[in-house]
Parts: C-alpha cells; structure tokens; sequence
C-alpha cells in the first residue's frame, strides 16, 4: 500500500448530534379591551387570543399543528376566560348604565306630574346624584325631562336588569318608590311609572307589592 | 335623538364621538344605550371603525412578543441548522467512505467529487490501522492530522 498523506480533515458529522424538540402554544392577539376581570374584582386591559400549538425545533416554532379555542386573557393576572365574560359590563359601564337608569326613572316621574313643586324636584336632585355626581342640579334634572321624552323605561333600566343583583334592583326601585310617596299616594300616572320601573327591573308585580309595603313602613305609613 | 347604523360587520369597533362621556368600550351591540343628554354627533361621524390592532403572536405562557418576522426567522434559522447537520445544502462533499480524493501533492489531498476528472481515489473503508484495509485498496489516506483516528482505505478511481 501506498502511504497518501493529509486530508481535508473531519467533515463535522461524524460527532454526537444533539436535537431538541417539542410542542408549545402559541397565542395570536386578535384584539385588546377592557372588561370586568372576575378574578381580580376590577377593570382590567384584556387580550382576546387564540392559541396554536407548534412543533418546535431547538425551542423555534417551525411546524403550525392545531388551533385553540379563543379565549380571553387578563393582562393583569393572566387567567383566561370564556369569550362570553365580554358581555359583562366593566364597572365604568356599569356605574354609567345604572345612572342612566336612575335619570330615566326620576325623569318620569317628575315629567308624571310630581315634579311641579320646587321641593319635590330638589328631593329627585337628591335621589340622583349618588348615581351620578355632585355637579347634578336642577337644570340637568328638567333636561333629562326634555331628553328622556319620547322614551320607554325599558329602554334603560331593562339592559341593567341582567347584570344587577335582586337587592340592588329592589334597592334601585323602593328609591323611586320612597320618592313617589313623599306627597301622599301617587297619582295613577306616577303609579304606571312605577310597574314599568318595576317590569323594566325583571321585578314581579307582587314583588313590586312587598317594596311599597315595606316603604312604607319605614315611611310610617299604611300601604295595605 | 341619536340614530346609530347597525355594525358594518363583527369586526367593527364602536367609535362614539369625543364630546360623548361615553365609557371605555361603550358598544350599542352589548346592550350599551346611548345617554338623550349627549349633543348630536358631528356631520358625517363614522360610528364604526376596523380596529386599529394588529394581531400579534406571543409565547403561551406570555412572557415574551414574538412578531411574525421572528418566527420566519427562526423558522429559517431551524431550516439552515438541519440542512447543516443533513448536508443537504452547502455542505460540501462527504468525506466518509464512498468520497473520492484527487491525487496527492505529496503532503496534502483534497477530497472531490467522484465525477471530476481529478478524481483518483474512491474510499471503500475507514479503519483504525492501514493493515485492517481490504486487499483490493492499495493506498490509505491519512487524516490523524485533522482528529480523524481511523484510516481511509483507497481504491484507484476508474
């Protein structure tokens, strides 16, 4: 044998190769918010995402396997929920809806022919401005008279019912009932702005009874 | 009294004009009704809009951003390391047995490819000592030089 000597030398795949693969999520934003975070009982900036799972290659996502389910995901303590947690008002839509309610019903009533006595329109003032804010006055309560005109009860307090609690719905209306009685029993038209407050309310008829009693009650009265 | 279309599509985001103290994410669709007290919108207000939010794609357990042009990039950096360990592109010639070499100029030799008129000697096997090489190889390469501990068993090319 003839000696040759040298070489271009090792070709580099002659050693151990060491692979590393697997599967991991990825998530695809498709839009950001806010929302009522159930789990952190506040508002919070939301991410609605999608997820999908990768093969990856030395920790790389190469190959797109499957899609997720979309979800949504708190930014704050990233727990996920259902889409659906959307259709909960944030706290700021909430305080907004229900102080659109509470001027929708005291506009009514005042516009039933209660509100002719100064007295009577600064106890609505009063009734109002827990729900909205200091600066409510008079002025804005005639407003709302004007605005609220042409417009059914249902229309505002009926998309707070779903989201409301019974007693914060039974507390919302033994206002206007408490308001309604301060002059006596209330005309049949004050009367009719009431069970519409109370059917807009998803409150019964009986139910409506038991408020006005226990009203009155407290009023010292005899509603029986 | 503010008359709002209906949404272009489920895409669309309410946009409520400026001099509305609408809420964040007032949207007519959830129930959200529009406050009589608010002034009219101005002429022409376009009420829904596409998002301004472009998607993005991030890692499950959302601790890092990873942008599309990052996963290109990775997917091309996996794409290159495998070609790298398989040869299949840039890579060069094997040097392993079945490799041919060209002639050698006395201290080195260059492995080429088999078709090259260079070629002079084809490598039929690799052994730990030139004594182990078939019969039929007549010559070895030696590349203890270069880390390689065996010996290219050579056979003459044609």
């Amino acid at each position: 044998m003839s000696p040759v000597v040298g070489g271009t030398g090792d070709d580099g795949r002659d050693g151990l190769v060491l692979l590393l693969w697997g599967w991991r999520s990825l998530l695809t934003v498709l839009g950001v918010g806010e929302f009522h975070c159930p789990r952190c009982q506040a508002d919070r900036s939301y991410e609605l995402v999608r997820p999908r799972r990768w093969f990856t290659f030395f920790f790389i996502p190469v190959i797109p396997l499957k899609w997720g389910e979309t979800f949504v995901q708190c930014s704050t303590c990233k727990a996920g929920f259902n889409e659906g947690i959307l259709s909960t008002p944030t706290n700021k839509q909430f305080s907004y809806m229900i102080a659109l309610g509470a001027r929708a019903m005291y506009a009514k009533a005042v516009a039933a022919g209660l509100g002719h006595s100064e007295q009577m329109i600064d106890l609505a003032v009063a009734r109002i401005v827990p729900f909205v804010d200091d600066a409510y006055n008079e002025a804005n309560l005639i407003a709302d008279v004007e605005a609220f005109k042409g417009h059914e009860l249902l229309e505002y307090l009926g998309p707070l019912a779903p989201s409301m609690e019974l007693n914060g719905r039974e507390s919302l209306l033994s206002g206007l009932v408490a308001f309604a009685y301060t002059a006596g029993d209330p005309s049949p038209v004050l009367g009719q702005v009431i069970s519409d407050a109370a059917a807009a309310l998803q409150l019964t008829a009986a139910h409506l009874a038991g408020i006005v009693a226990t009203v009155g009650a407290s009023q010292g009265r005899d509603t029986t | 009294m503010t008359v709002i279309p209906q949404a272009p599509g489920p895409d669309f985001v309410f946009t409520p004009p400026p001099s509305w103290g609408a809420p964040t994410g007032f949207d007519p669709r959830k129930g959200h009704v529009v406050d009589p007290a608010w002034p009219p919108p101005p002429d022409g207000w376009q009420f829904w809009t596409l998002p301004v939010v472009s998607p993005a794609t991030r890692l499950g357990n959302g601790l890092n951003k990873v942008g599309k042009l990052r996963i290109v990039f990775g997917v091309l950096a996996a794409l290159f390391l495998v070609s790298r360990l398989t040869g299949l592109f840039g890579g060069g010639p094997s040097t392993g047995v079945g490799s041919c070499w060209e002639e050698s100029n006395g201290t080195k030799s260059a492995v080429v490819d088999c078709s090259d008129s260079a070629a002079r000697y084809k490598v039929i096997a690799e052994e730990p000592d030139p004594s182990q090489c078939p019969a039929n190889s007549d010559s070895y390469l030696d590349s203890k030089e270069d880390g390689d501990a065996r010996y290219k068993c050579l056979v003459p090319v044609g």
